[in-house]
């Protein structure tokens, strides 16, 4: 009776557009779009426009900056180049460029440039040459504007590079140094694909908890579908446990789609064989389910079941660390960020991952969204009616 | 012989499968009930739609209040008032306020408290319209309909799915239109609404007039027929044996035998010993006149309601 | 003008009532904007307010690199406006990045090799968002370290001015509300076709219209003035949380501002409009309108500027109305500056679509009820 009953929900859920679509769809879509935005910010793709004036003529100053400048255009056919350049000539012209949006910065190489880079070459030895007699490049920049604000530091590094190659072609001994970087906390195969999967997934979870399994349950209350069911021998548990296994259905149908696909386009690294991870996502699952209970045990309709599940996932979501860490952020929400479970979960979820050690003591990932599955049951429990009445 | 209101001649309305409404005639008079009756499927929404204004006609000819139209115009519509076969209005408005947003699309209306009283919505007048229930719904949507004094009310199927209390109520309201000398044009599946109200009934089916008469004068061209009705499980040879007396063939509906007979004495009495000869159990047994549920059958071969 | 008024009367007091609309309408921008100006509105992601305090780092000198170089790390790491924190082991530091003790917000482990010096920078995982800026920050101090441990001298100085097109300066905070703004305007109008044209003929409430006097262009009027009117009423909240609660400063061109708020609400009403003559059913035309959202709120340059996308996304990104929508209002908000012309095109553009499309799609909907 029970499997019967089961497979009716599935079946009512599958035929459902919008379920397919919110439940099992739009978490790839959500997780290609965070994956592409943010996996490109200084990464390979990034290209910027440029105005140059030159206004140097010739000269060694010149030939270096020349170099320097061929090495980063596009004009040179170098797909992965960083700037798009286009030499102007007309300041007035360039600056209204730059107001305009068509570049994102300007650079100009003032007339005495090969003056002063060649007194500095040459005479630096001899007597020190202060700043205002070096050779300047000369930036303009819109700084409220990240593209141009990036780009500017992004020039300002070569010229800084080309300061060093400049200073070895001068016999100048400079220490060599070597750079790297090493995120604390996080796997040696960290990737961004990694982080959004494990937020997604538990977006996807709350998703169907909230608003599939939320929904649903206050329409079937509102239509008296439960008090039709109840005056047969059919159990209350035995529907609410069909109600609750066909919704983990669901979640585990969006898990494996996320998962494939992530995969296979992405090269997530997720270890399927983690037993750690596998309860993780059952305490998530179950954390998803109850805050579904809940939103139906208090909502009269499916509209206000609806907007109720929106009005508590939207900050839930945002502030809980799925898609960008919280933990830094204003005190004005960071109270929220700590009795968000969704917090912990996401925390959880990576840490559970083997993908990044999280903030948070290892027992808070497991102790808050109990705590949160209990208080939510509870309730649901006491305001829960199956007839539909108030 | 009172005057035209609405003539109607070869009206047509065709979808790609189904021939809606297929060239039908009919007229109807100043101050009279006139019902389209039929089973689901015949074509009376469509009709009623056309007339109305909601749908355009693929041919035909509309004579409204002496003005001849192919489709209604706008002035027409000032003098009609439409209940639609399921009506939703914008939400989250009251009672009154749906009343005075439809009083204010006409140039003539009557004081939205009498139409409220009217339709005795009266202590329902400051509550949301979704709130109300399935026959003050329809009330509401009636009211609607009379906001602008019509002189010609469309009542499309009033009172499917309501209550036989609400439905009288509605009936209720149709007997006071007459009353008032409204002209009431409604259509119904249900054949005891089209003989309890109606002046003139139009049998549709497949989208074509089969017959159109008074109530009375659609009876009577049954002829003297009664019906003999009872409930008991009958063998055929029990059957054919019925069937052998002064009866025309003899009906089912279910477990319910219905024998049509002119002679009722003869068949009544004959039955009555048979059963006790046989002792055969007739539950509720009993006579009663021919109703427009039979109309139908005998012209169309089958139920209003199949 | 009676009917007119009757009609527009009763769907302002059902807008009204409507609570499911009025979130999505109102409070919904209002959460966008009070989370992400909390959580982004005093932070980018590629920039550091030079005017604000040092920036602590910590930072272990391993024994490999002998002799002592301290004081060139104070000297390097003050020019750079940054406060080290000198720390005894590798572990120390890991920790305070992790844990970030004593306000530290990267660390940097320096050794030698070799004669090669190795400056390793270390961010804590938790802080995603500005790894980029510290690491630009750890190339600046190995840079600057280079120099002044050789002695050496900048021979290219590099002056940066950072020009302001805009009367106020403008903040991060101001970007989003300009970003938020446009969201609003884009719900409003994808919507509001598709509910009134879209479930009213669905419910059969515009069939029960035809049946009177009742014109096509007074419902479509009505229905349009009754969106802008709550879409304003959006826009005016979004502007004074802005101001009270992140002091926002902007500037608004109250004409170009309205212009684009007209050109922007009818062009996306005629959008949603085109979901409901393609998809017939208003459900799925309203789930096509939120996908549609959706993409344009990530991809519009509202969130993340356009210039971070992969190229091919760019082109895609500069086809969605969205983009132009958010860089209108930034302009008539005085918080960014595009070309006169430009403007004035797009709003062209916004309205000639709009002008044809929605009375189209009005006709559309009332031929399809008359059959």
């Amino acid at each position: 009776m029970k499997s019967v009953l089961l497979k009716s929900f599935i079946k009512s859920g599958l035929r459902e557009r919008e379920t397919l679509f919110w439940v099992l769809l739009f978490p790839l879509i959500l997780f290609t779009i965070m994956v592409l935005i943010f996996s490109n910010m200084g990464g390979e793709d990034l290209s910027f426009n440029m105005v140059l004036m030159d206004r140097s003529g010739e000269g060694m100053g010149t030939t270096v900056m020349d170099q320097v400048l061929e090495g980063i255009s596009s004009s040179t056919g170098n797909k992965n180049a960083l700037f798009n350049i286009r030499e102007m000539s007309d300041e007035q012209k360039a600056l209204e460029l730059l107001k305009e949006q068509k570049t994102d910065l300007i650079v100009t190489i003032p007339e005495d440039f090969n003056q002063q880079f060649n007194k500095v070459v040459f005479f630096s030895k001899l007597s020190r040459i202060e700043a205002e007699d070096r050779p300047t490049v000369e930036i303009d920049r819109v700084a409220i504007r990240d593209t141009s604000k990036m780009s500017g530091d992004i020039m300002e590094q070569i010229i800084s590079q080309v300061n060093f190659e400049a200073a070895k072609r001068m016999g100048i001994k400079l220490p060599e140094v070597d750079m790297t970087n090493r995120v604390v906390g996080q796997s040696e195969e960290f990737n961004y694909a990694d982080y959004f999967f494990a937020g997604v997934l538990v977006m996807a979870f709350f998703s169907t908890g909230l608003f599939n399994m939320g929904i649903n349950l206050t329409l079937f209350k509102q239509r008296k579908i439960f008090k039709r069911f109840s005056a047969t021998p059919l159990s209350k548990a035995q529907l609410m446990s069909s109600a609750i296994l066909s919704n983990l259905f669901f979640m585990m149908i969006a898990f494996g789609l996320l998962l494939i696909y992530a995969k296979v386009f992405y090269s997530v690294t997720w270890n399927i064989f983690r037993l750690k991870s596998i309860l993780y996502m059952l305490l998530t699952a179950g954390l998803a389910i109850s805050f579904g209970y809940f939103v139906s045990a208090v909502s009269k309709t499916p509209n206000s079941a609806s907007g109720f599940a929106n009005v508590l996932f939207f900050p839930m979501q945002f502030l809980g660390g799925l898609y960008f860490p919280v933990f830094d952020l204003s005190p004005v929400v960071l109270w929220f960020v700590y009795i968000n479970p969704i917090t912990y979960v996401a925390a959880g979820m990576r840490e559970s991952m083997g993908l990044m050690e999280s903030p948070l003591p290892n027992a808070l990932h497991y102790v808050v969204p109990l705590i949160w599955i209990c208080g939510m049951l509870l309730i649901s429990l006491w305001r829960f009616r199956w007839d539909g009445d108030a | 012989m009172s005057e035209k209101i609405l003539e109607v001649k070869g009206l047509k309305k065709y979808y790609p499968t189904v021939k809606a409404v297929d060239g039908i005639n009919f007229s109807i008079e100043k101050g009279t009930v006139f019902t389209l009756l039929g089973p689901n499927g015949a074509g009376k929404t469509t009709t009623l739609e056309i007339i109305e204004g909601i749908k355009n006609s693929d041919g035909g000819e509309i004579e409204f209040f002496g003005d001849k139209m192919k489709n209604v115009n706008t002035e027409t519509k000032e003098k009609i008032g439409v209940s639609l076969q399921s009506t939703n209005f914008i939400p989250h408005l009251k009672v009154k306020e749906v009343f005075e947003l439809f009083a204010s699309l006409f140039k003539r209306n009557l004081p939205v408290e009498d139409v409220i009283s009217f339709v005795s919505l009266d202590e329902k007048k400051d509550d949301l319209v979704e709130k109300l229930s399935g026959g003050q719904k329809q009330r509401v949507a009636i009211g609607c309909a009379l906001i602008n004094d019509p002189e010609m009310v469309f009542l499309d199927e009033p009172t499917t799915g309501l209550d036989p209390q609400a439905r009288r109520n509605i009936w209720g309201i149709i007997e006071h239109l007459r009353e008032r000398g409204k002209t009431v044009f409604l259509t119904t599946h249900y054949m005891e609404e089209a003989q309890e109200l109606s002046d003139m009934v139009c049998i549709m089916d497949h989208g074509n007039i089969i017959a159109m008469d008074t109530p009375e004068g659609h009876i009577r061209k049954l002829g003297e027929r009664n019906y003999i009705e009872f409930t008991a499980k009958l063998s055929s040879q029990e059957i054919e044996k019925i069937n052998a007396w002064d009866v025309e063939e003899v009906e089912f509906e279910g477990e319910k035998v219905i024998i049509p007979t002119k002679d009722i004495h003869g068949v009544l009495e004959k039955l009555l010993i048979w059963a006790k000869e046989k002792d055969v159990s007739l539950k509720d047994i009993s006579v009663r006149q021919p109703n427009l549920e039979d109309v139908f059958l005998t012209l169309t071969g089958r139920r209003l309601r199949d | 003008m009676r009917i007119f008024r009757g009609i527009f009367k009763a769907m302002f007091k059902s807008k009204l009532r409507d609570k499911a609309s009025l979130f999505w309408t109102l409070a919904f921008p209002l959460m966008f904007l009070v989370i992400f100006g909390l959580a982004f509105g005093s932070t980018s992601t590629t920039s550091m307010n030079v005017d604000s305090e040092e920036t602590r780092y910590a930072i272990f000198i391993d024994e490999s690199v002998g002799g002592s170089v301290q004081e060139n790390i104070l000297d390097v790491s003050g020019e750079l406006n940054l406060k080290p924190l000198l720390a005894k082991s590798t572990e120390d530091v890991e920790k305070s990045v992790k844990e970030g003790l004593d306000g530290v917000e990267f660390g940097v482990i320096l050794s030698k090799s070799n004669d090669v010096w190795s400056f390793e920078g270390l961010y804590d995982a938790a802080d995603m968002n500005r790894q980029q800026l510290y690491q630009s920050l750890v190339s600046n101090l190995a840079n600057a370290f280079r120099k002044d441990i050789a002695e050496f001298e900048t021979i290219i100085e590099v002056e940066i001015r950072d020009r302001q097109f805009t009367k106020e300066p403008v903040t991060s905070i101001g970007y989003i509300l300009s970003g938020v703004i446009a969201i609003s305007i884009t719900f409003s109008g994808l919507t509001a076709m598709i509910v009134s044209f879209g479930f009213y003929r669905k419910e059969n409430i515009i069939k029960r219209f035809l049946a009177t006097p009742l014109n096509g262009s007074s419902f479509l009027i009505a229905d349009l003035l009754n969106t802008m009117i709550v879409s304003i009423l959006s826009i005016l909240l979004i502007l004074v949380i802005g101001k009270l609660m992140f002091q926002v400063d902007f500037v608004m061109n109250v004409f170009y501002f309205s212009i684009t708020f007209l050109t922007s609400m009818f062009l996306m009403m005629g959008i949603g409009g085109m979901f409901l003559l393609i998809f017939r059913e208003p459900n799925a035309a309203m789930n096509t309108a939120n996908i549609f959202s959706v993409i344009m709120m990530f991809f519009a340059g509202v969130y993340f500027p356009i210039g971070f996308l992969p190229n091919w996304l760019q082109v895609f990104a500069r086809l969605l109305p969205m983009t132009y929508v958010a860089k209108n209002l930034r302009f008539a908000l005085g918080q960014d500056f595009i070309p006169l012309s430009e403007f004035w095109l797009v709003n062209i553009i916004f309205i000639a679509i709009a002008s044809v499309s929605i009375p189209f799609i009005g006709r559309s909907i009332f031929k399809l009820e008359k059959g």
